[in-house]
């Protein structure tokens, strides 16, 4: 494994239980920028959910690489964040609506609130949620995968750690 | 946001998310204390960070402030993402906001140049206006 590439159980533990992620790419000015997203994180991997009009999308598919900070949620008294950096990739609509997509995905696209409930998703993210405006929003962001309005997209890391161990200058 | 609730917004809390250019080619993110004075932002970058030697080398930026609650609804999400470029504070600047950056629980004690950035290219939204959009989908 890739040294800077560090999934220690402390890390991943911190990714399944925060989803606050900040992702960061580059303008077509080439100024950096900052989209403040919810991250889809399972079984070691890591997704995004964008519409493909979006400005975050043109700047993927310009340039693939990408920087995430996952952190703590913003009221939070202690402040702790994960860098997850690499190289996004786009997931064709058949492998975002497959049966057996990965967790991170699943959550993503959270094909019905019966899917939610079954167990499909990680569905303590949506707890807070009102559950009749959940479904209508799930079904609207199946509907639009399909037809490739929204891309999901992973975040394939060569670089991930806390930002505490990963902050100071490098050689 | 209006200008009044981005002025409000960006006065209530005390640390933003940094994006700068890193010098592999691509983006480097951390989070640091700021203090908004109601035109601009004031940041401070510790010494010896990755951050800081990108800014030595590439003075664009992007800070973003974004509050959501633990446990509240997708519509209780606002934010503001600041782009521009850091300007660094001399010493009698400094002294003026330093109290302020001081009181930050994680990098309060750290030291490092402080810089600022104006209002010049804003973007901010607060989801609870579009809350609409699916309230009145019968259709659904």
């Amino acid at each position: 494994m890739d040294a800077d590439v560090n999934l220690a159980g402390d890390v991943d533990s911190f990714l399944e239980t925060n989803g606050r992620t900040f992702m960061m790419t580059r303008r077509k000015d080439g100024a950096p920028t900052i989209h403040p997203m919810a991250g889809f994180y399972g079984e070691g991997r890591l997704f995004l959910n964008m519409y493909s009009k979006s400005r975050k999308h043109r700047n993927l598919q310009r340039d693939p690489r990408i920087t995430c900070l996952v952190t703590t949620p913003s009221d939070s008294e202690d402040f702790r964040a994960v860098v997850y950096r690499g190289h996004a990739r786009a997931l064709p609509p058949e492998e975002t609506l497959s049966d057996d997509a990965p967790l991170g995905v699943r959550t993503a696209r959270v094909g019905s609130m019966g899917g939610v409930l079954q167990g499909n998703a990680d569905e303590s993210r949506f707890q807070s949620e009102d559950p009749d405006d959940l479904r209508k929003r799930a079904k609207i962001l199946v509907e639009r995968i399909a037809n490739q309005t929204r891309v999901l997209w992973e975040v394939v890391p060569d670089q991930l750690g806390f930002l505490d161990g990963l902050r100071a200058e490098r050689d | 946001m209006s200008p009044e609730e981005l002025s409000s917004f960006l006065g209530s809390f005390q640390r933003l998310v940094l994006a700068t250019n890193d010098r592999d080619g691509g983006t480097w993110g951390d989070a640091v204390a700021y203090h908004f004075d109601g035109s601009r932002l004031y940041f401070r970058v510790p010494e010896h960070t990755r951050s800081l030697a990108n800014l030595r080398s590439d003075d664009r930026v992007c800070c973003a402030v974004e509050s959501h609650p633990q446990g509240a609804s997708y519509y209780a999400i606002r934010a503001a993402l600041i782009h521009g470029r850091a300007e660094p504070l001399d010493g009698s600047q400094e002294s003026s906001v330093l109290p302020a950056l001081n009181g930050d629980p994680v990098d309060g004690s750290s030291t490092g140049p402080v810089f600022s950035v104006g209002l010049d290219d804003v973007v901010s939204f607060a989801f609870a206006k579009i809350a609409y959009r699916y309230q009145d989908r019968s259709d659904l």
